[in-house]
């Protein structure tokens, strides 16, 4: 396990933002590596938001049928190099929880995209990408800045996005 | 269901049966105990009428029987009769009710509303009956009144168990006749539609999803065999006229041998395409789909795919097609569905062929992946896409969108292989923007690796 990087990917759950781990895991596959899919988002401070729900419930809430799809696609095209796949919810945008979120989930990397247009609906989330972005150099994490511009595809089908992102893969017979 | 109607009626009627003799019964039995009781109360006092008129006073049989209370109407009698039982002395009794004493022991029997209790006495060598006769109150006012109440109670029990009975024979008889109006909608000319089937797992839910499962196997079947008329003249022209024109170019001049085996070549493998084309289409007009499981095995639909490619590329030369394999899985066991080559060969190729079709470039940018339980194709146009009001009917044979008035087309292809891919459990979706394209998005359910195991083991299942 020594050799398996830890990453989080910043997901706003939109299949658009799976494309930064491709993007990722094609620049690295001769990497094996754990990823971790997080999303900011405010719990609330009542007392039933904190007993009532669970992380899970929240996340079966924020992620639809393609996000999940999408996700098994991409596991199991790099399923030599993806350990673990899991999406989580960082509830905090205090640089010092972020520091112990990371420290205590041993993220190695954070892989970031050259932008990302945050687009959930859900009111509760919130762009983890700028939080990152702003308190990066405090944090113990080596960034990865991938080229991909998350939010910017307006594909037809939710999972377009997901195919044809370089055209030297495709085939022209 | 004229049967159903019987046994219905039949159930009513012995649960009328039953609340009857229900009715009945505690009308008798209430009836019985009350007539018990009163006789009882009247030969108490016939007992004490004998002692009072015999002895000429109480005697101490006990202080109670002092303080007995008068029964409504009461009236005491005495008949004194000789051994031939004519009467000699009569107190009041009825003459006409001799005959029902019994001159030997007791007797009770009632006239009307009155009881009468009678009992022989042998008093001083005389031969006499002391008979007490009284109105039953209970009888005349509290078991009328509880005659009253069973009759009422039983009309609104029959009247309950019939409206009951009908409302339960309407409830159930709704959804079946509701499935019976659906189906008698369904004709040769409308074969696309189908039963509602509800969200209550049941009886009705089975059949009417058996049902809709052979309907897409009989409109998959119709479809194919129109498809193949329709688009055979077009489909065959094409190979048939390149084949024609490379022997044209072959015969036109003399050539080397390698030149004439080059061209043998281009028309053996345009005749090669042309065969398995035919052969497909030929397959499915003729088997009709009876026995379509046995057709079915596993594939890799990656291949399938391919295949499809190149019959699109085979029939029209201008057709362009841009593959995206670069999201297909590392095993290669997750891109085997059971199915039947042929059939969705048919199906992919003819949303490739609709996509190059629509599309001012000529171009289809088809794509493959697979999740956990299922591949995926995704089939994209930059095309002119459907306008969204008119999403609902494509699906409907021969509808054409309005904006296709320019293309050569029949209607047939999508309804086509969107019920191929129902025949393979799996789902197909349109999603599409006007003027901008059309994605086609079909997934198939791939194979588990016992099934697989399986289908090697049984290759004809």
């Amino acid at each position: 396990m020594a050799n398996v990087a830890r990453v989080l990917v910043p997901t706003d759950f939109s299949v658009d933002s799976l494309r930064t781990v491709l993007d990722y895991l094609e620049n690295h596959l001769d990497q094996r590596v754990e990823i971790v899919l997080a999303c900011g988002y405010d719990i609330g401070d009542s007392i039933t938001g904190i007993l009532g729900f669970t992380k899970e419930d929240h996340l079966v809430k924020l992620e639809n049928d393609d996000f999940i799809k999408g996700c098994e696609m991409i596991k199991s095209r790099f399923k030599r190099n993806i350990v673990e796949l899991y999406a989580d919810l960082l509830i905090s945008k205090n640089v010092r929880y972020l520091r112990n979120y990371l420290k205590g989930n041993r993220i190695t990397h954070l892989v970031l995209p050259k932008s990302f247009s945050f687009s959930c609906v859900e009111r509760s989330a919130f762009n983890l990408d700028r939080v990152l972005r702003e308190h990066a150099d405090a944090l113990s994490a080596k960034v990865v800045s991938v080229g991909v511009q998350i939010g910017h595809t307006q594909g037809i089908d939710t999972l377009d996005s997901m195919f044809f992102r370089k055209d030297w893969r495709m085939s022209y017979e | 269901m004229r049967n159903y109607t019987k046994m219905l009626y039949a159930l009513i009627t012995v649960l009328v049966i039953y609340t009857i003799s229900f009715v009945v019964f505690i009308m008798y039995s209430i009836t019985n105990f009350a007539f018990a009781d009163f006789y009882k109360r009247l030969d108490l006092r016939r007992n004490l009428a004998a002692e009072r008129m015999f002895n000429g006073k109480r005697t101490g049989t006990g202080w109670s029987l002092t303080y007995v209370e008068e029964l409504n109407k009461q009236r005491e009698f005495i008949v004194e009769f000789d051994d031939q039982q004519h009467i000699m002395h009569n107190s009041g009794l009825d003459s006409k009710l001799w005959g029902r004493v019994d001159k030997s022991g007791t007797s009770n029997f009632k006239v009307g509303n009155t009881f009468y209790s009678t009992k022989f006495y042998l008093h001083k060598g005389k031969n006499y009956i002391i008979a007490v006769s009284a109105e039953n109150y209970f009888y005349t006012h509290h078991l009328s009144y509880l005659r009253n109440m069973l009759i009422v109670a039983l009309l609104l029990g029959v009247l309950f168990v019939v409206v009951v009975s009908l409302l339960v024979k309407r409830s159930f008889i709704k959804p079946i006749s509701e499935l019976i109006g659906e189906v008698e909608k369904i004709g040769s000319e409308n074969l696309y539609l189908r039963l509602t089937v509800g969200k209550e797992k049941g009886i009705l839910h089975k059949l009417a999803s058996t049902f809709n499962q052979m309907l897409n196997r009989i409109e998959t079947s119709f479809e194919t065999q129109k498809n193949f008329i329709s688009n055979a003249s077009h489909e065959l022209n094409t190979p048939l006229t390149s084949i024609i024109g490379i022997a044209d170019l072959a015969l036109s001049k003399e050539r080397s041998i390698e030149e004439y085996q080059q061209l043998i070549h281009k028309i053996m493998d345009a005749a090669d395409n042309l065969e398995k084309k035919t052969s497909a289409l030929l397959l499915l007009a003729r088997t009709g789909f009876e026995n379509n499981q046995l057709l079915f095995k596993p594939v890799r639909i990656d291949q399938i795919v391919m295949d499809a490619e190149m019959t699109v590329k085979a029939i029209n030369e201008h057709f362009h097609i841009k593959t995206d394999f670069s999201m297909l899985p590392d095993d290669s066991m997750k891109l085997k569905v059971n199915g039947s080559a042929p059939l969705l060969q048919l199906a992919i190729s003819n949303i490739v062929s609709n996509a190059c079709k629509y599309s001012s470039n000529k171009t289809a940018y088809v794509a493959l992946g697979a999740f956990d339980k299922g591949v995926l194709i995704l089939i994209r146009d930059e095309g002119i896409g459907i306008p969204e009001q008119e999403l609902s009917y494509i699906y409907d044979p021969y509808f054409r969108a309005s904006n296709t008035a320019n293309f050569l087309g029949y209607g047939i292809g999508l309804p086509l292989a969107r019920n191929i891919v129902k025949m393979h459990h799996g789902q197909l979706f349109v999603s599409s923007t006007l003027g901008k394209g059309t994605t086609v998005r079909i997934e198939l359910p791939t194979m588990d690796a016992r099934a697989l195991a399986k289908a090697k083991q049984n290759p004809t299942a």
